[in-house]
């Protein structure tokens, strides 16, 4: 007997036909930005439908935003990995340990998210003078000046994917190692990180996304030659416009969705968003 | 006597020494950076191309700490006793006051600033030099005014007009309170005392205020917005791409339009003097005053560019470009004027 492929329900239609509508809403912006960057034409405003097709401005992006991406991908680089550094031993002591005054340092690894960006700025800009005239150390307008500031606002986001994950670990898995003679470190390196690798990747992820997008903190603690895209992006539109910054967010756009495809093909998106979701 | 050919000879040795001569005049900033505080994007590039090459084909490198102004104030606020994250900075007449109270800014050596000798006491005083005059009135679509029967904007009152319904854009005060005191002018108000401007605004139902000029530009260009207080650097910046906006500048008290200040300043205890003294000289120089203010719409305080740009009938339909004319505009007492007060009853009575 041939099968019979159910019809679909009128609900299941509509719930389609939403599904898609919700998708067009939200990349609606995106699509109008590289639509207008391919304007021809110098002018201080965004143009839409653009009145031809040129690739003129890809031509023309300043070099000071090309150099704006380099350091901005070079901070959030160093923070996305310092942060999960940092937060394997903490979720691991957090989800794994029971001491006293536990949750008093759970919520205390997630006080920077309560703070506004800027006052974590202006906060870490006084201490950085504060150290700099106290030990001679400056690390105003320095990577890791930038990177410490960024770390302080994503460790959180990979505590709490890589605490999800290790929380729903099966720990006969570890016990299962440890009674066949492994020794605690060879349980974590072999047993415990290849299980929660989705959460460090998750984690991971998210500090590079909060870093590369980040504008009020790298606003106070960058400065000459130290300016993130950001912040590049932010202090050109306070003042003018060129269909230049359309351009280069186009570009920048492509090779975000290039690096999505490149994590879906070789560890599988979904995993890394499960991980980001069950925090 | 001296015979004709020592003559020549001296002729020869004069022109062949004059070079070296006055490149040794020629000063060097072999090694020096200078860090200059400055509005980003464009501008930024203008100040790189106009200043900041010469600067560099003199030995020196320039960095740039971009942001805007009050962004930079904080930092210096932050640094207070520390080495200053930067050198010479930009600014604008509201941070006029808060700079020279807190301290931060040097003297200034006129006498070595041979550029800034044309400056009027009005432009200049001890530690801050106005570079350029921002010019605030109102900008508008002469195309649609004329299709509605509208003659050009006399004050700012004009805009309630009900033909422009929802058509007209006003700035929030984060844009800068010029609008604003200039509706309260027409009441009896001034910049201390901006009630009858603000209670004329709520009256007026305006749907649209505006928190950035990228914003507003694309609403010009869209012909979403008729008409808006705003300054003429925008609207040359705007018409030089074919659409049809105007300029004027509305009566505000006995006077016409509303000026406010560029300036720069030398920040105190920098370690670059001489090279921080070449950069405000050079910003000064009737060469950079006039191309800054041709691609931006603003007036220069240079008369001889000032003079140049007169000459030019597309800025001169936009712009105050007479000496007569800036000084007839309306400059807001800025050592007065209480802004945190008029923000908060913005917020009150405006934003809420």
């Amino acid at each position: 007997m041939r099968y019979r492929r159910p019809r679909p329900s009128l609900a299941q239609g509509a719930a389609t036909t939403l599904m898609f509508g919700v998708l067009v809403f939200l990349l609606s912006p995106l699509l109008v930005v590289a639509a207008a960057s391919l304007g021809p034409g110098d002018r201080p405003y965004v143009s839409f439908p653009p009145a031809g097709f040129s690739l003129h401005w890809y031509f023309e992006v300043p070099a000071r935003y090309w150099q704006a991406i380099g350091f901005s991908l070079a901070v959030a680089a160093g923070t996305a990995l310092a942060s999960v550094v940092i937060a394997i031993p903490a979720a691991l002591g957090l989800v794994r340990s029971s001491f006293r005054g536990k949750t008093f340092v759970a919520l205390l690894l997630r006080a920077p998210l309560q703070i506004p960006y800027v006052v974590t700025g202006i906060a870490f800009l006084q201490a950085y003078y504060l150290l700099g005239s106290a030990t001679g150390l400056h690390l105003r307008a320095s990577y890791p000046g930038l990177v410490l500031g960024h770390l302080f606002l994503a460790t959180p986001y990979a505590i709490g994917s890589i605490a999800a994950v290790l929380a729903r670990l099966n720990p006969r898995l570890e016990e299962a190692a440890a009674s066949l003679g492994a020794s605690p470190w060879r349980v974590l390196r072999r047993v415990t990180l290849p299980v929660i690798l989705p959460g460090i990747y998750g984690g991971a992820l998210y500090a590079f996304i909060i870093s590369f997008g980040e504008v009020p903190v790298a606003l106070f603690l960058g400065g000459a030659g130290r300016t993130t895209f950001p912040v590049e992006m932010f202090t050109s539109m306070q003042f003018d416009f060129s269909p230049a910054l359309l351009a280069v967010s186009t570009a920048v756009l492509l090779i975000s969705f290039a690096v999505l495809i490149l994590i879906q093909r070789s560890i599988g998106f979904d995993a890394v968003v499960r991980a980001g979701s069950a925090r | 006597m001296i015979g004709n050919r020592r003559c020549l000879a001296l002729a020869l040795l004069a022109v062949l020494v004059m070079p070296t001569w006055t490149q040794a005049q020629e000063e060097r900033f072999d090694g020096v950076t200078i860090r200059v505080a400055t509005w980003g994007g464009s501008w930024r590039d203008r100040m790189q191309e106009l200043i900041g090459a010469e600067f560099e084909k003199r030995g020196g490198k320039v960095e740039y700490v971009i942001g805007n102004a009050l962004e930079n104030f904080n930092k210096l606020i932050a640094a207070r006793g520390q080495k200053p994250p930067f050198d010479v900075m930009e600014f604008q007449s509201d941070l006029w006051k808060p700079l020279l109270d807190a301290g931060f800014l040097a003297p200034l050596p006129f006498a070595r600033l041979t550029n800034a000798a044309g400056h009027s006491p009005q432009q200049r005083d001890d530690v801050t030099v106005s570079t350029w005059t921002l010019e605030e009135g109102i900008v508008y679509n002469a195309d649609k005014f004329k299709a509605l029967g509208l003659s050009k904007p006399q004050k700012y009152s004009d805009l309630f007009n009900d033909k422009l319904k929802g058509r007209v854009a006003w700035p929030d005060i984060s844009y800068g309170p010029y609008a604003i005191i200039g509706l309260a002018t027409e009441d009896g108000g001034d910049e201390l005392n901006v009630d009858p401007g603000l209670k004329r605004l709520q009256e007026a139902g305006i749907g649209y205020y505006y928190k950035s000029s990228v914003e507003l530009s694309t609403k010009f260009a869209s012909g979403d917005v008729w008409a808006a207080p705003w300054h003429a650097g925008w609207a040359v910046r705007v018409k030089r791409t074919n659409v049809p906006l105007a300029m004027s500048f509305p009566a505000v008290k006995d006077r016409h339009g509303i000026i406010a200040s560029g300036m720069v300043g030398i920040v105190k205890g920098n370690e670059v003097q001489k090279a921080a003294e070449f950069w405000v000289n050079r910003y000064l120089s009737p060469e950079v005053q006039e191309k800054l203010g041709r691609a931006n719409g603003i007036a220069p305080i240079n008369a001889a560019a000032l003079n140049a740009m007169r000459g030019d009938p597309f800025l001169a339909e936009l712009m105050l470009l007479t000496p007569e004319d800036i000084g007839n505009a309306y400059s807001i007492n800025w050592a007065k004027i209480d802004l945190s007060q008029i923000i908060d009853k913005w917020n009150r009575i405006i934003a809420r």
